[in-house]
């Protein structure tokens, strides 16, 4: 009979690549109950190793790995995890979250989290059991693609993480793989890379994880599935057409990125819809797992069975690039995936050179609305050859290279996803704030301002609280951790917002909106959480600290942020949002970031330069030491 | 007798004064030109400064073809293809730069595009350079860290090109031009233009012309400064350091450029703090690096910061610290309205970065390693910061 695990083990693997040994940890109970999980404890048992002003590629770079205490429950969309390191594109703090059978096989070999520390010799894969770990010789697989590597490692375990050549040739923006998802933004698949590692491998289902408290788990659980499979975008257009249902719905809000977001919408965008897709490609499930909401489809593609890209790969390397052949777009997804590279900073990074080849900065062939040559220099940025070795440094060195700064679409360096902000105010101010640079996870405003109407795109008024309230939640969410995408059903289906129409919803959020915030519940998450640890749950207050949770975790980052040197000046859009009108806008429109900036630095208790005060750290107690 | 032989250019023709728009037209026709484009910053035309510069032209022979008013504080080659396509488009002969250095420099790129009926720079970026005159370029700094961009330098898009024939025709400084500045924009252009001569003054090649050049405006900038601090939005005050800022920069321009500058600026590449926090910040770790290495200090930086009498008071072997203390104290006034450059909290690799990318840039003489010095040096106290009874400054 397998062993069992009562809500979390707390167990922290060390492993030290350059003196080939581990290490066992324990998670302070304390930190435990203010960091939760997944991202906020990631981030602390980073902070509490990490030394600042260290070079995101050598060898003091620590990768910290880290489970949700959902995760192995059977709650659904819990299989995620979560991964933190310095990232070598933005050299500020990067969190990832991933859907791969890692995460499930690491948390089920006995592990909450694992923590690399140091730099291996030569090329070496990480094997991991409920014993600990063993290092493996790796210079047979290294050169390998994404998919042979994990072949190869999965003989070794039910569960693995790997990277490709990009990872291997220290591309700033390498991801790594699991499955058939990805680890995907800010290079965290390069710090593998620099660090000699071309993957771990778990071999889990050592141990069998039971909520502590199993009765009130299974009763919040149930109520969790039901709003999920009532929910039209949960159980309707994601589950049938992916995330790509909201191409149609951007294209007719203005938020899509075209040609290098010179324009917002296309007339040919309905070709890479969700809808188009599914019919053409006759689309499948293909999810992470456990998941009730089933976004990831694959379908049969030049002959082949491929993972359908997802909207940030259609929109960047699709759309933003002039292109709208879903088969092309699918062609550029699997070289990506092959080598290990965030889809949406390649497209970024492209779209960069070719507005700078057609301005005359670099010489280039590459063209707006010509696929020529693209697949040619994602393979060269892979491998560092030729012009592809300036790109693989992403937008923001290449254009301080190069010039084109002012069309340098990257937030801290690090390339904007699927989202033009130009439409969606609260978004671009989100982008500005994200603390790991151009990310649309941080709050997802597009999806109150332009995807359900909830709140005027274009106004300003108490955008700030909106953007902060959504970037505690999120945040907590990822600490949970569960899939950011259950937000739709656990704030759309409890009654009070089901049964409100969206109008007095949308008034409420721009007129009162400190109170529509404070009425919408989530209690459904924190109820998880405490069922799962065995903690009493107490109605609306446990909901409140579960918000501070995420709060918590957002200000440790931005704290960490701040010794590397992050400031107001980097709470920033690239120019062309702030100056420039777009082709689709009927009277130019630019994000006011700076009205908005000014009050969210209050209510997140920063000080105008945008460094938290002394008195925030003190009240969320970060920086102190637990037991 | 000795012949010195030596290189000075100094082609802007400089009007200063209350009213010196009004030769605006005068200085075009000498140029054969009668139809500008103003290439203005944003800003210049929120404060209706174009309104002011129109006026100026009033009943003159010329007239304006049109004002681009696109430009904020990045020069970029987008900007400079449109006002180019505005040029051709308004049948101009002339450009007159209304702003700060990115509208100066987008008045340069538009220029070379125009004068070479070209729609890329792409050569000059790879090392050509203008094969002939430009068309007429009359640069109108509106606050006085634009005045800093008068010399021979076009910085667009993050790349240096450098040339003669960059330098604007005539560069006017008008009191009705100059914008309101804070005391922090006021401290960073005194700091760039006290940079510019000084490096200009410590230069090998010892060009009495440039030497004059560098001493006036350290003059300018020394019997000025502390009331422009004081007063920065004071347009009377803000004129001599323009001023000043011009006549340094040209200054610089024939010289190679100071180990400060460069490490600011590729500092700034790195971290987005502006240069002249750095330069304020390095500059004493610079000067003392110099005298450690017994490369003597010229002593002419005494008659420039301090004037005759105190140059006539101080032995000659004294002269070069005393000159340099002189000009930190100048320093030191104007870094007071600026942060310091928390130099330790920059990630190492990303200061031996800079280091590396100053080394490697055109035409400067030192290594990777004596910008680090400089570095180190900066984060120690230096011993001409105490007086002899030590006590710090
Ligand atoms: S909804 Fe999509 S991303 Fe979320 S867990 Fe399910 S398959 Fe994965």
């Amino acid at each position: 009979m397998k062993k069992e695990i009562i809500g979390t083990s707390n167990k922290v693997l060390e492993v030290d690549l350059a003196a080939r040994r581990f290490w066992v940890s324990e998670i302070p109970v304390g930190d435990r109950e203010l960091y939760l999980g997944g991202k906020g404890m990631g981030l602390k048992l980073l902070f509490d190793r990490l030394k600042p002003g260290i070079d995101p590629l050598g060898k003091d770079n620590i990768l910290v790995l880290t489970m949700g205490v959902l995760m192995g429950t059977g709650a659904p969309c819990s299989g995620r995890f979560e991964a933190v390191t310095k990232s070598p594109l933005t050299g500020i703090m990067v969190t990832g979250s991933c859907g791969g059978p890692f995460g499930m096989a690491l948390k089920t070999s006995g592990w909450d989290a694992m923590v690399i520390h140091g730099k291996a010799d030569e090329p070496v894969f990480v094997c991991v059991d409920s014993g600990g770990a063993t290092f493996a010789d790796a210079a047979g697989i290294w050169g390998t693609g994404t998919a042979a590597a994990q072949d190869t490692l999965l003989a070794h375990g039910s569960g693995a993480m790997v990277i490709g050549q990009a990872g291997e040739n220290l591309v700033r923006y390498a991801n790594i793989r699991s499955g058939s998802r990805f680890l995907g933004r800010g290079g965290i698949g390069t710090v593998m890379g620099s660090k000699n590692l071309k993957g771990i491998v778990a071999k889990g289902r050592e141990y069998k994880i039971r909520p502590a408290d199993k009765k009130r788990f299974d009763r919040a659980n149930k109520r969790f599935l039901a709003h999920i499979n009532n929910n039209p975008v949960t159980a309707g257009s994601w589950r049938s057409y992916g995330t790509n249902a909201n191409i149609r719905i951007s294209n007719a809000a203005g938020i899509l990125p075209v040609r290098n977001f010179t324009a917002g919408s296309h007339g040919q965008a309905v070709k890479i819809s969700g809808e188009t897709m599914a019919e053409k490609f006759d689309t499948r499930h293909d999810v992470c797992k456990p998941c009730a909401i089933l976004c990831g489809h694959r379908g049969t593609i030049r002959g082949e069975k491929r993972h359908i890209p997802e909207y940030e790969t259609v929109t960047l390397l699709g759309s933003n690039l002039g292109i709208f052949d879903p088969e092309i777009i699918s062609d550029f997804n699997e070289l990506c995936a092959e080598y290990g590279m965030d889809t949406i900073s390649t497209g970024g990074t492209i779209a960069w050179a070719m507005e700078a080849a057609e301005k005359g900065l670099i010489e280039s062939d590459l063209r707006f609305g010509s696929d020529e040559g693209i697949a040619e220099t994602i393979t060269d940025i892979a491998f560092r050859r030729g012009q592809g070795a300036m790109l693989a440094d992403g937008s923001r060195m290449a254009s301080k290279t190069y010039g084109g700064e002012d069309f340098a679409m990257h937030v801290k360096g690090m390339e904007l996803p699927g989202y033009d902000p130009r439409g969606a105010f609260g978004q671009g101010l989100s982008y500005a704030t994200a603390n790991r640079g151009g990310c649309h996870l941080s709050a997802y405003m597009v999806g109150v301002e332009a995807m359900f109407g909830m709140a005027d795109p274009h106004a300003l008024r108490w955008k700030p609280y909106m953007v902060k309230f959504m970037e505690d939640i999120f945040s907590a969410v990822n600490s949970l951790h569960i899939c950011l995408f259950t937000a739709f059903a656990v704030f759309l289906e409890p009654p009070l917002i089901r049964f409100t129409p969206t109008f007095i919803i949308r008034h409420l959020n721009q007129n009162f909106s400190l109170l529509a915030l404070n009425l919408m519940d989530a209690s459904l998450w924190p109820e998880l959480w405490h069922a799962v640890v065995g903690k009493r749950y107490i109605p609306y207050l446990g909901m409140r600290g579960f918000y501070k949770a995420g709060e918590r975790a957002h200000v440790l980052e931005r704290y960490m942020n701040i010794r590397e040197g992050i400031a107001k000046k980097d709470d920033t859009l690239p120019r062309r949002l702030l100056d420039e009108g777009r082709t689709c806008d009927h009277e130019a429109k630019t994000v006011p970031l700076d009205s908005m900036l000014k009050t969210y630095y209050r209510l997140r208790g920063y000080d105008e330069n945008g460094i938290p005060r002394e008195k925030t750290l003190e009240k969320l107690g970060i920086g102190k030491q637990t037991k | 007798m000795q012949t010195l032989e030596y290189e000075f250019i100094a082609h802007p023709r400089i009007l200063y004064g209350d009213c010196s728009l009004e030769e605006i037209p005068a200085e075009l026709a000498e140029n054969d030109a009668c139809k500008p484009l103003v290439i203005a910053s944003r800003e210049a035309v929120r404060r209706k400064l174009g309104k002011t510069l129109i006026r100026a032209f009033y009943d003159s022979g010329c007239i304006i073809g049109g004002i681009y008013d696109e430009v904020r504080d990045y020069a970029g080659i987008s900007l400079a293809l449109n006002a180019a396509q505005l040029f051709r488009k308004r049948g101009c002969d002339a450009f007159i730069a209304l702003g700060d250095r990115a509208a100066a420099d987008i008045a340069r790129a538009a220029n070379i595009l125009v004068s070479h009926k070209t729609d890329t720079l792409l050569p000059f970026f790879n090392g050509e350079t203008p094969s002939r005159r430009l068309m007429p370029f009359i640069f109108v700094p509106t606050c006085c860290t634009g005045a800093s961009a008068a010399g021979r330098t076009l910085f667009i898009d993050n790349r240096r090109l450098h040339s003669d024939y960059y330098f604007p025709d005539v560069v006017v400084t008008d009191r009705r031009m100059s914008l309101p500045c804070s005391a922090r924009c006021a401290a960073e252009s005194a700091i760039l233009a006290m940079d510019n001569a000084l490096w200009s003054i410590i230069d090998d090649n010892q060009s009495p012309m440039k030497n004059a050049f560098a001493h006036a405006a350290l003059k300018l900038i020394g019997d000025n400064l502390s009331g422009f601090l004081k007063r920065p939005r004071d347009g009377k005050r803000a004129l001599p350091i323009a001023n000043a800022g011009v006549l340094a920069s040209i200054a610089a321009a024939n010289a190679r450029p100071g180990i400060v500058r460069v490490l600011g600026e590729e500092l700034e590449k790195e971290t987005s703090i502006p240069a002249a926090v750095f330069i304020a910040n390095l500059t004493p770790a610079a000067l003392f690096c110099i005298q450690k290495n017994e490369s003597p200090l010229p002593g002419d930086l005494l008659l420039a910061a301090a004037g005759m009498d105190a140059y006539a008071a101080v032995p000659t072997e004294q002269l070069g610290r005393r000159g340099a203390e002189a000009i930190i104290e100048m320093f030191e006034s104007a870094a007071n309205e600026i942060p310091e450059a928390a130099i330790s909290r920059i990630p190492a690799h990303l200061l031996a970065e800079a280091c590396n990318n100053a080394a490697s840039r055109e035409m400067v003489n030192f290594g990777a390693d004596d910008a680090m010095a400089v570095l180190e040096m900066a984060r120690q106290e230096m011993p001409w910061q105490t007086h002899d009874n030590g006590e710090r400054k």
